[in-house]
């Protein structure tokens, strides 16, 4: 399956080209059920068994969430949707699940639809992937502000009218949970070609995609003050790109502005729990 | 033939074709202050200055130390810190204990604590702290970092806690690249119309019984595995050869409430693998 892009050139997983298993493939063999109900074949590379991957209750609950789903992907098989990797033996779950922690490095901005640029803002990133497939992610450590509960009660842009051109849809919020969208999961893989002639290519960690939705505070069944006119960003999303170390410790990346003479925002993050 | 080797080669080819249409020819002088041309990219018969024309190694390393960004710290991270990495990919780099030192001009060190710096190059056809492996080219460390070497810190920022710069992965070979004699070739992109490279126009090939540079042609000729991946390391200009600061491998340091402790991760050069990497500020 090839991989949706945001801004970003990336393929999937390849059939018979691959340079680790996965967490979710483990050590573990799985039986490969005939058809016919013969007897078991063992396809390719190792397969997780669910049930045998690792130990603790991640597992136990992705066994449950896949245990009626009879489908099973060879690893190197395994989609980036979370959705469609819970419907697969073997797919679920992966080594991105947890609560990461994180900062951008060098002077990092991001870039709007209407062409201007922000900073990002200061303090912690806390990213956080759910086994459900869901993930989020925080910046800073401010609380978030307050939803709206009335039509004149709409803190993002409070004091402001559309005419205005109210600026609060356009940056990122601090304190703000974001919902990710377009949440991607690939595992770890071989770069396609070799650096040179003759040499094994890379190894490439396991890789995670997703895009952060600039217009969520403000998408809410409440009343808002801001119209559509003066603040809404609709479909503006910051695509992020990110690569885990071998022992799943860490993640680095960016997010890789569409503006050529705009430099990536160079991020990373440690693992704090999970998966 | 594989697609990248005639990326190269066609380019090359057509250039030459064209210097051969025009009777171009190329003469450079010893004395690279007169030093003169006759390129492909001038008309017949026109003189070009390549000393005017072509940037020199001192124009070229002029934009190193902006090249990843002017440095700009603030205090709260200025000083000695000593430290640790941690994790399995560790055992990648040279040492597990690290020194980091920030100034409070921005500029900086950065060293792998190993036994002894690298030794001192002094022959240029001979390689250089590289190898070829069982999988390919290894320079320094699997991570690419050498140990016993002090990297100089590029593009130092401080954004409110985080630390971050850059350590140039070439800067080992530096004395040795300066070793090296720069190999012209026609280049119509450059405005003289030639370019210098560290070795004729070819591609690199590995193999287990060694390696090769293949030419525009397809003839392979033999090359230590040592020199050829310690080559990849240079640059030059049409005086002298340095090492290439156009790579770096970019390190993220966040500040501990109390300020005494970096922490964040190490990565290998091309993002490969990474190691956790703690220091506590040392007495000043």
């Amino acid at each position: 399956m090839k991989a949706r892009v945001f801004g970003l050139r990336r393929d999937g997983p390849r059939l018979g080209q691959r340079g680790r298993v996965s967490y979710a493939a483990g050590s573990a063999l799985i039986s490969f059920a005939l058809g016919c109900g013969g007897d078991g074949l063992v396809v390719g590379e190792e397969m997780a068994r669910v049930g045998d991957v690792g130990s603790g209750e991640s597992e136990s609950t992705a066994a449950t969430a896949a245990g009626s789903n009879a489908a099973v992907a060879l690893v190197a098989e395994c989609p980036p949707s979370p959705a469609e990797r819970q419907a697969l033996l073997g797919c679920w779950p992966t080594r991105h699940l947890g609560r990461w922690r994180g900062f951008f490095m060098g002077n990092p901005s991001y870039e709007l639809a209407n062409g201007s640029v922000r900073d990002f803002p200061l303090g912690d990133l806390v990213l956080t992937l759910e086994l459900g497939g869901s993930g989020s992610l925080t910046f800073g450590a401010a609380a978030p502000p307050a939803p709206p509960t009335a039509a004149g009660d709409a803190p993002l842009c409070a004091g402001t009218l559309p005419a205005a051109g109210c600026l609060g849809p356009l940056q990122i919020i601090v304190g703000f949970v974001y919902s990710l969208e377009q949440i991607e999961m690939l595992d770890a893989d071989v770069e396609p070609n070799s650096r040179i002639t003759g040499e094994l290519p890379l190894p490439i960690g396991e890789r995670l995609y997703f895009g952060i939705p600039l217009g969520q505070p403000w998408q809410t069944d409440a009343p808002r003050k801001c119209g559509a006119e003066g603040c809404f960003v609709v479909g503006q999303s910051l695509p992020i790109s990110l690569t885990m170390s071998e022992d799943g410790q860490a993640l680095r990346g960016a997010y890789v502005p569409l503006a050529q003479n705009q430099r990536p925002g160079r991020v990373e993050f440690l693992r704090e729990s999970g998966p | 033939m594989k697609p990248l080797l005639l990326d190269r080669i066609i380019p090359t080819l057509m250039v030459f074709a064209c210097g051969a249409c025009d009777g171009a020819r190329s003469v450079i002088a010893e004395e690279e202050a007169r030093a003169v041309v006759e390129g492909p990219s001038a008309s017949p018969g026109a003189q070009v200055n390549v000393q005017h024309e072509c940037a020199g190694m001192e124009q070229i390393l002029a934009t190193r130390s902006t090249w990843h960004g002017s440095s700009k710290s603030g205090e709260s991270h200025v000083g000695r810190w000593r430290g640790s990495l941690g994790g399995s990919a560790a055992s990648g780099f040279p040492a597990s204990d690290v020194l980091l030192i920030l100034n409070s001009n921005d500029t900086g060190t950065f060293e792998f604590l190993s036994e002894a710096p690298p030794p001192r190059p002094d022959d240029p056809s001979q390689g250089y702290l590289c190898d070829g492996s069982v999988s390919g080219g290894i320079c320094g460390t699997p991570s690419g970092f050498v140990g016993g070497f002090e990297y100089e810190l590029q593009g130092v920022v401080a954004r409110d806690r985080v630390l971050s710069f850059v350590l140039l992965d070439a800067d080992p070979w530096a004395l040795w690249c300066e070793l090296q004699t720069p190999v012209q070739r026609a280049d119509a992109a450059q405005p003289c119309g030639f370019s210098w490279d560290i070795v004729p126009l070819s591609m690199e090939r590995w193999a287990a019984t060694g390696c090769e540079q293949v030419d525009a042609a397809g003839n392979g000729e033999p090359i230590d595995c040592s020199l050829m991946y310690a080559l990849e390391r240079c640059k030059c200009a049409f005086d002298g050869c340095f090492a290439s600061f156009y790579s770096g491998i970019e390190v993220g340091l966040s500040l501990s409430n109390d300020a005494q402790e970096l922490s964040g991760s190490l990565w290998f050069k091309s993002n490969v693998d990474a190691a956790l990497l703690r220091l506590r500020r040392q007495p000043p």
